[in-house]
């Protein structure tokens, strides 16, 4: 679905320039808006039905179900603060930090050794965390559990809410979505401890390893140097997919670069074993699966 | 400190731990249990499933608990579950219902991880109340957060028979090939007293149902107790065959073998073709 691809901002982003919407006098827009309620037309999917609803009901599930061990959260609160972030706003003025209040409602440990980072391995990522049992990425914390998968985005009109589109961040840079994401990302590394993963897709074409992406610039940047004993790089390449990137080159090589010079201990696995029966499981009798017996 | 007064100190301490233990001994409805059914509908119908057709999320709350609020928590029998199931909306599609017995966790991770099936927790109403505990009391229009009768203690205990109803339900709708996972790594793999002998298998329809693809799983360390041709695997085949179904029967599918490798990946069975290694 284009909104959960969305939402991640991680696979449409290229440009990170903000542009200002062509749409003259702020004040003139809101007087207009006020009386006629028109919401602009954004080129990205509206803000989920029943928003509300859905956060608040995912925070319950998770601390009471998902995982009890991050304790007693006021999920009324919790859904305030993350409405507060950008209702009434004008969607392409929302920054990181407005976000604050939610992160520190929502924030709880991350155990150690179960730091998953990842680029262009969404759906491998989600199947190996197997919900938080084996792994703990970002998605399986508090904070991105609540907002996975979900778009949103308010305007300054009717009930402050856009239901009919939201702005991508080709349009703008500083939008609900993106903003949300970039806080979090940067507040789930400086939890990460012990031992840190990192799931990178050797099969695509233009980076593994995107210098602009996510993990680059909002993770790898804010990890505590202190707190990490040493970083697990797998190189996956999809089954049936080209062997594009391995350990040791192209834009692996510049990370292991990067870790080095960062002063990070750090190894780097082609086709992790584990996470490759993984995917063999849909595969089981291809050439690159198990030895036929 | 004299001897009666070591005997108080005594009885008091046993009469917490008591205390203590009683309320952890029976869990009672699972606090928040509102805002989850009802987050977890909208996430379904929002998120998850969107083409799953109208469903009003107030409304399945409601007749949700019209099936158990204000009665003795040990008499809610099945039946009383019969208007929620009617309110809920979902076609299971054809091909693709996967029942099993005491395999729960392959199951579960085979369910995460490929598509290809759906277990009864896959549904829109199996997602609704998956992990939940609830009941009532008699003549209170309240639920009972404090404890609720555990099932093995009342055969019409509200969950348990939440439960039976939604497994006639799957049972019912299940339509093409239906599979069924067996554990072959212990004794009594099809028993008497499982959900899947006592009430699915009773309530396939074979005006609907096709074939019934049986898959026996062994742990990758064994042991090897049963399997389609030995113990009680051979007496559901033979209920099928009474049936009038088309049957098949599997040991050791490749799929599981591998799946059960993610968690033991050095097991002999787990070898892995690469290209430096040659099978």
């Amino acid at each position: 679905m284009a909104s959960l691809a969305r939402a991640r901002s991680r696979f449409t982003r290229r440009s990170l320039f903000l542009v200002e919407p062509l749409t003259g006098c702020p004040k003139m827009r809101r007087n207009a808006e006020a009386e006629t309620h028109v919401e602009k037309q954004w080129q990205g999917d509206g803000t989920t039905l029943s928003l509300e609803e859905i956060i608040i009901g995912r925070c319950y599930n998770y601390i009471r179900v998902v995982n009890p061990s991050v304790g007693e959260k006021n999920c009324s609160q919790i859904w305030e603060a993350f409405r507060d972030a950008f209702i009434f706003k004008d969607p392409c003025k929302v920054l990181p930090k407005d976000y604050e209040p939610f992160i520190r409602l929502t924030v709880h440990d991350v155990p150690l050794n179960k730091s998953l980072f990842w680029e262009n391995s969404q759906l491998l990522v989600g199947r190996y965390a197997d919900n938080t049992k084996r792994m703990m990425p970002l998605d399986g914390t508090l904070m991105g559990w609540l907002a996975q998968g979900l778009a949103w985005c308010g305007h300054p009109g009717g009930t402050g809410m856009n239901y009919k589109s939201c702005p991508t961040t080709d349009e703008c840079e500083h939008n609900p979505v993106e903003s949300f994401w970039r806080i979090a990302s940067e507040a789930y590394a400086k939890l990460a401890a012990g031992v840190i993963h990192v799931m990178l897709n050797g099969s695509v074409s233009d980076g593994a390893y995107p210098v602009n992406g996510f993990f680059a610039k909002f993770e790898l940047t804010n990890l505590i140097k202190d707190n990490i004993l040493n970083i697990q790089i797998w190189v996956m390449d999809e089954i049936e997919g080209p062997d594009n990137e391995s350990c040791g080159s192209k834009t692996i090589k510049l990370l292991e670069t990067t870790l080095q010079e960062d002063g990070f201990q750090y190894t780097c696995t082609d086709n992790y074993k584990p996470v490759r029966l993984l995917q063999c499981v849909d595969f089981p009798t291809h050439h690159d699966c198990l030895c036929a017996q | 400190m004299d001897a009666n007064m070591a005997k108080t100190v005594i009885g008091v301490v046993a009469l917490l731990v008591l205390m203590i233990e009683g309320f952890q001994a029976d869990t009672g409805t699972t606090k928040n249990l509102q805002e989850i059914v009802i987050g977890r509908c909208y996430n379904y119908i929002r998120t998850i499933n969107p083409s799953i057709g109208r469903n009003d999320c107030n409304d399945i709350w409601l007749r949700f608990l019209d099936a158990f609020l204000g009665k003795d928590p040990c008499d809610v029998p099945v039946r009383d579950y019969d208007q929620l199931f009617s309110t809920v909306q979902q076609t299971i599609p054809c091909n693709k219902v996967l029942l099993w017995s005491k395999t729960r966790d392959i199951v579960q991770s085979y369910s995460a991880v490929t598509h290809r099936f759906m277990t009864l927790d896959d549904t829109f109403i199996g997602y609704l109340f998956n992990a939940l505990t609830w009941c009532g009391e008699k003549s209170k229009r309240e639920l009972d957060y404090n404890s609720c009768p555990d099932w093995s203690t009342c055969e019409n205990q509200p969950v348990a028979s939440f439960w039976k109803k939604a497994s006639e339900y799957f049972a019912e709708s299940a339509c093409g090939d239906v599979t069924v996972m067996l554990n072959g790594s212990i004794y009594n793999a099809f028993s008497n007293t499982s959900m899947l002998r006592s009430v699915e298998v009773q309530h396939l329809d074979p005006r609907k149902v096709n074939q019934v693809d049986i898959m026996v799983i062994n742990s990758l360390r064994g042991p090897i107790r049963e399997s389609c041709n030995s113990g009680s695997i051979v007496e559901l085949i033979q209920i099928l065959k009474h049936q009038g179904f088309r049957w098949t029967c599997t040991d050791n599918d490749k799929s599981l073998i591998i799946l059960q490798c993610v968690r033991d990946p050095n097991h002999p069975s787990c070898k892995i073709c690469n290209n430096s290694m040659r099978c």
